[in-house]
């Protein structure tokens, strides 16, 4: 939406995670709550990591949240916090990862119910996304990610929405995380792989940037494309990285880009005569 | 006084391309900053907006000091830029590019420059000739104090620097403007003064009837030698 773009996805993903299932089971938080921490947990590591790096752009900020996010994952390598909880002890445990995340489990949430809760968070993050985008903050991000100089002439705050960007994408993340440790019941170093970063950055690129619904397109056909050739076995990464070559050089803003959106619009509510 | 630009020196990588450059410009005044490609004029431009860091000196507008303030702080304090080369958020529509993610109707702006047909149209779909009204729309919506233009003529044809010349002489009344072009029959024509700027250096500062004959003036433009080839 800004313009910048982040290798370190992966790094809020798993910060959110870890938050989110110490906050259940370790403090006995509700899954709600703990979810809602390990997005906050991320938002603000996101804030933490945007206010120096705001004036950071294209390859420099691109290595940076390269490495923040292989920052995230080495640092949990090292992370020991174990406490015994009845029998067993719970809690991150270095390259072991964090087990007996079970809170979901234990609440009597039906998997049911847990599906359709992960489907609404989905639908009221394209909700929000689509009302930001239209309002004059989106605008604003808008024009940041289009030309910052011309933004900073018309009087926008850059920085301080950069911040925010980067907290909300972090929280966005740290919220998924905590989503798919609660189902996974553990979460370890290595979902903080590089690769989540780049699939995550990927969707954009394949589904459309700077639209509410591109990404989602994004995932259904990179995941579609991928679990479809899945007898190719470690091939199929060739199709991955072939797709996304594919779509940098014929649609380089992806399927459903800002200009598409715009043309959709005009034909639904074409010019007075 | 409205601008108060004192001293002021710009540095590039060690190079001085602006040298202690002063001038004021009253309340609704338009001064004209005209002098040879690379005497300083974009980059006094950029100092005064925010986009420099100058090395030495100051810039004040209506008694507040703007020097060092990055240059979202500079617009809001009152400060509007129109580039060199036309600059618009092409995968915006034009009436986004004039409001710009400020709370403000752009449609008067759009019918000042002529552009409320296309005010729904992406901004990148504009000819360079509209994308200028664009800018000056997008400046002047802001109900900016001080106005800094940098040749929003150039590239125009005739008939297109003429209107846009109505239009920058109906917008910027009442306010202060720097207007930077290479045109010197419209410079005469919008502005009482005119300040021109050579290898970084202020060389002349005074009415815009006085340019034409100043020996200085015609060194810089036609060479050393020159101003002894002046007309009396």
């Amino acid at each position: 939406m800004t313009g910048r773009i982040s290798f370190g996805q992966q790094g809020f993903f798993v910060i959110g995670a870890y938050a989110a299932g110490l906050a259940t089971a370790l403090y006995g938080a509700p899954l709600v709550g703990g979810i809602a921490v390990g997005g906050a947990v991320a938002a603000l590591g996101g804030a933490l990591f945007a206010w120096p790096m705001a004036r950071a752009h294209g390859l420099a900020f691109a290595a940076a949240t390269l490495a923040f996010g292989e920052l995230v994952r080495v640092g949990l390598l090292a992370f020991h916090f174990q406490v015994p909880i009845g029998p067993d002890l719970v809690g991150p445990a270095g390259p072991d990862g964090f087990r007996g995340i079970r809170r979901l489990f234990t609440s009597g949430t039906s998997l049911d119910a847990y599906a359709a809760a992960i489907l609404g968070a989905l639908a009221a993050t394209i909700l929000l996304t689509a009302t930001l985008l239209r309002s004059r903050w989106g605008e604003a991000l808008r024009m940041i990610g289009e030309d910052e100089t011309l933004a900073a002439a018309a009087g926008v705050r850059v920085r301080s929405l950069q911040v925010a960007v980067l907290a909300g994408a972090g929280g966005l993340a740290g919220i998924g995380g905590g989503l798919f440790a609660h189902y996974a019941t553990y979460v370890e170093p290595g979902h903080a792989d590089v690769m989540l970063g780049v699939h995550s950055l990927a969707y954009a690129f394949i589904g459309g940037l700077g639209t509410p619904l591109g990404p989602p397109i994004g995932v259904v056909l990179d995941i579609g494309v991928l679990e479809s050739v899945r007898f190719l076995a470690g091939y199929r990464m060739i199709i991955f990285g072939g797709l996304v070559v594919l779509f940098l050089i014929w649609r380089p803003r992806g399927l459903l880009d800002e200009a598409t959106v715009h043309r959709l619009r005009r034909h639904r509510h074409p010019r007075p005569a | 006084m409205s601008l108060a630009v004192e001293d002021l020196s710009v540095r590039f990588a060690g190079a001085v391309v602006l040298r202690g450059v002063s001038l004021t410009a009253a309340i609704g005044e338009r001064v004209g900053l005209v002098g040879p490609n690379g005497a300083g004029k974009t980059t006094l431009l950029d100092a005064v907006g925010g986009f420099v860091t100058p090395a030495t000196g100051s810039v004040r507008l209506d008694g507040r000091r703007l020097t060092g303030l990055a240059p979202d702080v500079v617009a809001r304090a009152g400060v509007a830029r129109a580039f060199q080369t036309p600059r618009v958020f092409a995968r915006l529509t034009v009436e986004a590019n004039v409001r710009a993610g400020r709370a403000l109707d752009p449609r008067p702006w759009l019918a000042f420059v002529g552009l409320d047909a296309r005010r729904r149209d992406l901004a990148g779909a504009l000819t360079p000739g509209e994308a200028r009204r664009l800018e000056l729309a997008r400046a002047l919506a802001g109900d900016p104090r001080l106005l800094l233009l940098d040749e929003p003529f150039g590239g125009l044809t005739s008939a297109e620097t003429e209107a846009m010349a109505a239009l920058v002489e109906r917008g910027s009344a009442g306010r202060t403007t720097l207007l930077v072009e290479h045109k010197l029959g419209v410079i005469t024509r919008l502005c009482t003064r005119v300040v021109v700027l050579h290898l970084g250096a202020k060389i002349f500062d005074g009415p815009a009837g006085g340019l034409r004959g100043d020996p200085g003036v015609l060194a810089a433009y036609l060479g050393g030698q020159s101003a002894a080839c002046a007309p009396p």
